[in-house]
């Protein structure tokens, strides 16, 4: 079973962790300033160093990925949503089966390198990205300043070149109106705390992501630390705002099963309004309130129910209104599953 | 926090900023809020010309005049600082020592140091553990001092037998027997 349909540590309040570390290769300018001839070695150059690195790594060129593909990619935040638009031609990814690795290959740095893992298991991927990093050092040589550390296209990003983050599901504290005084805290301490956004401005399933801003002039421990420490009193608010709703539950489970009937039966589930009855159902469940779901059942209907999953598993391009039709069915028959 | 503008008030104001669908936001402070023309929350606006002006208002406080700034140049890829400050992204390596000096200040502006503490290429790398935040109150901070000093000295030899250094084993074993006692 893949990472991201797996249950982890904290799993009812962090739904996945992910740890980055952006490299360039020495000598070589950054994308942006690279002429066509620097972009293609700097491509082949990984190709020819994947079989080295192991964990059954596979080079993939962004080019030979057809559009769902990459969209599905970007859904499970393997790569991002510019780098799947990406004209470059010299664009690739290195990731294997399990997608708990994805290496991307000429975006704004030459390379980064993602580890993944659900629930908070930020020491156990910090080890695991230093260790392909120590792999892949020796393969290439990095661009590296004694004073500033790795070099990065971005200023941002210098240094270590590590960004540590998690993904939160902060149903409670949206609910219970206590959401804008922790975005707040854990702004005042140096870390950066946002609201996944779908379209439009509402913060999509109340999923946030808690990531670390500094990356000079601080070691990876002290970063993973902080994130950890923060993580956890993130987790620590949002399981007292659901202890606080436990209090009122007869309105809390007419909410949750009321939300739980519209996914059971629904014809058409919209984009935009599946997130939400979702993010109910998965903090029911968390709560046990709701029986008839489990984490995995809830991972599958938050992943399999976005537009390229959707139409990557019928196979072919689908209207909105074919996929809102699909959504349900797919949703039925996810809620309807033997474990 | 401070503001991440002027790095001298207290940010009252977080801003949100939207690149290419991506949200990212920044803390301000009232004053660098009006000045920047951002005193309303999760505003849209493009990310580069405001990450230039950015750099732009610091260049401008903190040192050299801008005019000599901008006509920087990184012989190796062709980047003026004007160029850096349009993109908000260097053009290659060379980029963070011809622009060392202004960059400097906005390091610090960024990170609160310009001075990498990390890891160093082909270093030894020790794998990262975290303890757990202590809960015990003072009076027990001796105590979990002990504990803490046991649980190191357990790594050291655990170490220290996996390298075969078993000289050292043994005074860390005999340090650890010490302190049961
Ligand atoms: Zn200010
Ligand atoms: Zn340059």
């Amino acid at each position: 079973m893949n990472w991201y349909l797996q249950s982890g540590k904290d799993s009812d309040v962090i739904i996945s962790s992910r740890v980055r570390l952006s490299r360039n290769i020495e000598g070589v300018p950054f994308v942006q300033k690279c002429n066509e001839e620097e972009l293609r070695s700097i491509n082949s150059k990984l190709k020819e160093i994947v079989p080295s690195i192991g964990y059954g790594l596979k080079f993939i060129d962004l080019k030979d990925l057809d559009e769902i593909s990459k969209q599905t990619l970007v859904e499970k935040h393997l790569i991002s949503p510019e780098f799947a638009k990406s004209k470059n031609p010299y664009s690739a990814i290195i990731i294997n089966d399990e997608e708990n690795i994805c290496i991307v290959v000429n975006e704004e740095d030459h390379i980064k390198i993602q580890v993944f893992s659900s629930g908070l298991e930020v020491e156990n991927l910090i080890n695991l990205a230093i260790e392909i990093d120590q792999t892949m050092e020796k393969l290439i040589p990095y661009s590296f300043n004694k004073k500033y550390g790795y070099l990065t296209a971005c200023p941002t990003n210098v240094g270590t070149g590590l960004k540590v983050s998690v993904l939160a599901h902060l149903p409670a504290l949206t609910i219970t109106g206590n959401i804008r005084k922790v975005l707040n805290a854990v702004n005042n301490l140096g870390m950066n705390l946002r609201g996944m956004y779908g379209e439009g401005s509402k913060v999509e399933g109340d999923l946030y992501q808690i990531s670390n801003n500094q990356t000079l002039g601080v070691t990876e421990k002290e970063i993973t630390k902080n994130l950890k420490l923060i993580s956890q009193k993130v987790i620590e608010q949002e399981r007292l705002a659901r202890k606080f709703l436990a209090k009122k539950s007869v309105d809390l489970e007419d909410k949750v099963y009321r939300d739980f009937g519209v996914l059971s039966n629904a014809v058409k589930l919209s984009e935009n309004e599946t997130p939400e009855f979702i993010s109910s159902v998965k903090l029911g469940t968390d709560l046990g309130i709701i029986s008839e779901l489990n984490d995995t059942k809830v991972a599958k209907l938050m992943l399999e129910t976005k537009p390229a999953s959707i139409q990557k598993r019928v196979g072919k391009l689908l209207s909105i209104e074919e996929q809102e039709i699909e959504r349900a069915k797919i949703v039925k028959l996810i809620i309807k599953e033997d474990e | 926090m401070l503001c991440q503008n002027c790095g001298k008030n207290e940010a009252n104001i977080r801003y949100t900023q939207i690149i290419n669908g991506d949200k990212k936001e920044i803390a301000l402070c009232s004053k660098c809020a009006k000045k920047l023309g951002v005193d309303e929350l999760e505003l849209p606006i493009n990310f580069n010309s405001f990450l230039g002006d950015f750099f732009n208002d610091y260049a401008e406080t903190e040192f050299l005049p801008m005019l000599q700034t901008n006509e920087l140049k990184c012989k190796t890829c062709g980047m003026t600082y004007s160029d850096f400050i349009n993109t908000g992204v260097f053009g290659c390596s060379d980029c963070y020592e011809v622009f060392s000096n202004p960059i400097d200040s906005l390091l610090k502006n960024l990170h609160g140091t310009a001075k990498h503490v990390g890891r160093l290429p082909n270093g030894k790398a020790e794998k990262i553990e975290i303890e757990q935040p202590q809960k015990e109150n003072k009076a027990n901070s001796e105590e979990s001092d002990k504990e803490n000093k046991k649980k190191n000295l357990e790594r050291d030899l655990e170490k220290a037998i996996k390298e075969e250094r078993y000289e050292d084993a043994a005074k860390i074993r005999d340090e650890i027997k010490e302190m049961n006692k």
